[in-house]
């Protein structure tokens, strides 16, 4: 796989020796160097405390919103932990930091402050130690830093995604809940926090945020279409390296807490932009690049592949529940409030085999049929170390569910467009009254509704809609063109799928413009 | 500055030589450090190829101090343009995934042996100095021992 990110490669590398012809070169795409091309913004990332520095105001805004819900109206469109966490955060989410900053969120993200603070014993500083000397002094030695906690190794089994995948449906099955109601908000964002803290306690490092954040699950996939990455600069460099720091942490700061060989790092899925390999790489070769958006295109699994297709059904439902003309669906959704639990039984049921069974299969049907189409008879000598002529069915189903990842993505910008769009001037009407207590702290408390340029919406969620669509297409066209070489297979294999994400982003358009 | 090999005198390319064994040695115990208490039979692993890097640079030691005696001229495998042989894992999410393997650590210290040995043999082709091509020569077929000790851990692990 090329160094620089994820452009389609034979499926095989050819066995040494062999007489297979070499592999065609692959462009480089362009990268820019980020801490190169903006020096403050390297000597920031390169302070001790530059993480806990965007953490902590994040924290106190965020145990201020669990105090709004906790003592503050329970209306929700008066409440700033609704406005601001489910509207605009979302919205900035979605829309903006992930598209143009891969898992800044995480970064700041307040959820594992505590349980990282007691498991490092540290809030800005790392615990560098001499493996030598590792049973010298308390807690446990990984690497070459210090942690307290058990320090348990997360279960293999669960080493995926599917924790989160059935996290993040659970917690968007009861959606209408949590949206409207600050107290269940908190108890929700609080839980997270809790078990954030826990779980720190217990296992080693970011399991937490790896394996069972339902937030971490959906950045992990559309990450991987952001403009922004965390790589090495150049790959001889860590070769020869000798300690690898940005793995095994040291004085300077703490090994990968996600989990992650820097050094080796291909995908932004599982990067959480904590920069400790920019401040343990001994040479210097850890960067920030800026990069094509779209830029990694590998599915590794079925828990990834799961995730995109949990993430399209999600949204095509919401788009349905909250955008459509059916207050019959909304109504079995918010069941709390009205009571329908035969209602509310069929939309979780709908809900659920949908994401998890019918979506999945309805899109496994135009990859095999692609796949079939585009088989060719073996040939009867096999030359070794060349590709199959005929890719297996499971990667060209990962390859082929790719496309569902710039598409999902465009398609939750393009549902969570009108929520800010409609709703935005919540915003400084909660600033000025975060409790809604009747306080009007910045004038702006009585504010009127007023919906931003909703006869524009449309158009840019059709905008929206038909660039997540054209990325989509060209990235599995790419993913086809790699498996199969020859054109005209690579189009009958893909064609089937290319027929379905259209069919689909039609019905957005139907839902969306009517 | 970056140096490249034909630059280098005998006495450097030995030393380098030695220098790439400690350099493999010492990544296999970071890794080893890594894997430890999360998978004791990956991080044995290492453990033990890094005591066989350890031996390795022995044996080169002892040949450097009788071929030219004094000490060893201030070279790192960081100076020197080309990577000579570095062990290093092959996916970045090994450790997320839980995929890397004990036997899978056999292959990469072999794909590396194989590396140094092909990089030796292409230096030897390339050596205009006797004396030179002799320790060139002498380092492949070192490098073929090591490469053929993996492959029997391999058949045996």
């Amino acid at each position: 796989m090329s160094p620089s990110g994820n452009i389609p490669q034979p499926l095989t590398e050819p066995a040494p020796g062999s007489a297979a012809p070499p592999p065609a070169p692959v462009d480089k795409p362009w990268r820019i160097d980020l801490l190169r091309a903006l020096p403050p913004l390297k000597w920031l990332v390169k302070r001790r405390w530059f993480q806990f520095a965007v953490v902590l105001p994040n924290l106190l805004f965020f145990m201020l919103f669990l105090t709004t819900g906790v003592f503050g109206t329970p209306v929700g469109s008066r409440n700033i932990l609704i406005v601001f966490v489910w509207i605009f955060w979302w919205f900035l989410l979605i829309s903006a930091m992930v598209p143009l900053a891969s898992r800044v969120w995480c970064t700041m993200c307040p959820f594992p402050f505590f349980g990282e603070w007691i498991q490092r014993g540290a809030l800005i500083r790392s615990r560098g130690v001499d493996p030598k000397k590792a049973k010298e002094g308390p807690g446990v030695v990984v690497g070459r830093n210090r942690y307290f906690g058990l320090n348990w190794r997360w279960p293999k089994a669960l080493s995926n995604l599917w924790v989160q995948n059935i996290g993040f449906l659970f917690l968007c099955t009861f959606s209408a809940h949590f949206l409207t109601r600050p107290l269940v908000s908190v108890i929700v964002l609080g839980g997270l926090i809790l078990v954030a803290t826990v779980l720190h306690l217990l296992y080693r490092q970011r399991a937490f945020c790896n394996y069972v954040c339902p937030v971490s699950g959906f950045l992990s996939l559309y990450s991987m279409t952001s403009v922004v990455e965390v790589r090495s600069k150049e790959a001889d460099t860590c070769a020869k390296c000798k300690d690898k720091g940005c793995l095994a942490g040291g004085e300077k700061g703490w090994g990968c807490p996600w989990f992650m060989y820097p050094s080796k790092m291909e995908r932004n899925n599982y990067c959480g932009l904590c920069m400790e390999c920019v401040k343990t790489c001994p040479y210097d070769n850890m960067t920030v690049n800026l990069r094509p958006f779209c830029s990694d295109t590998k599915i590794k699994g079925l828990d990834e592949a799961w995730k995109a297709f949990i993430m399209v059904t999600l949204a095509l439902v919401y788009s349905v529940l909250y955008l459509g003309p059916w207050g019959f669906l909304k109504d079995w959704a918010n069941v709390f409030e009205k009571g329908n639990w035969a209602g509310f039984f069929a939309y979780v049921a709908g809900l659920w085999v949908s994401a998890l069974v019918l979506f999945p299969a309805i899109y496994f049907l135009p990859v095999w049929a692609g796949w079939r189409w585009s088989r060719q008879k073996p040939p009867t000598i096999v030359i070794l170390g060349q590709a199959p002529v005929n890719p297996p069915l499971k990667e060209t189903f990962l390859r082929f569910v790719y496309p569902l990842v710039p598409f999902g993505m465009m398609a939750w910008v393009s549902f969570s467009l009108p929520l800010i769009l409609v709703n935005g001037s919540y915003i400084p009407m909660v600033l000025s009254d975060p409790f809604g207590w009747g306080w009007d702290l910045f004038g702006t408390a009585h504010l009127a509704w007023s919906p931003v340029v909703p006869h524009w919406t449309p158009y840019v969620q059709v905008f929206l809609l038909l660039q997540g669509l054209y990325f989509a297409l060209k990235q599995g066209y790419r993913h086809s063109v790699a498996m199969y070489g020859a054109r005209n297979r690579a189009l009958k294999a893909f064609a089937p799928v290319a027929v379905l994400l259209t069919v689909i982003e039609i019905a957005f358009l139907v839902l969306y413009v009517g | 500055m970056s140096r490249t090999l034909d630059t280098l005198s005998p006495r450097e390319v030995l030393a380098l030589a030695i220098h790439v064994e400690q350099s493999n040695s010492r990544r296999f115990r970071a890794f080893a450090e890594v894997f430890q208490g999360y998978d004791p039979d990956v991080a044995k692993r290492f453990e033990e190829l890094a005591a066989e890097e350890d031996h390795h640079e022995q044996l080169l030691d002892a040949q450097f101090r009788k071929k030219f005696g004094g000490t060893l001229p201030p070279l790192d495998q960081v100076d020197v343009s080309d990577v000579v042989e570095a062990v290093d894992l092959d996916d970045g999410e090994h450790l997320i995934f839980d995929t890397l393997k004990p036997r899978r650590v056999y292959e990469l210290a072999l794909k590396a042996e194989r590396g140094a040995q092909e990089f030796y043999r292409k230096a030897l082709a390339q050596a205009g100095d006797p004396t030179l091509a002799a320790l060139y020569r002498e380092l492949a077929e070192m490098e073929t021992g090591h490469a053929s000790f993996l492959e029997e851990k391999l058949r045996t692990s």
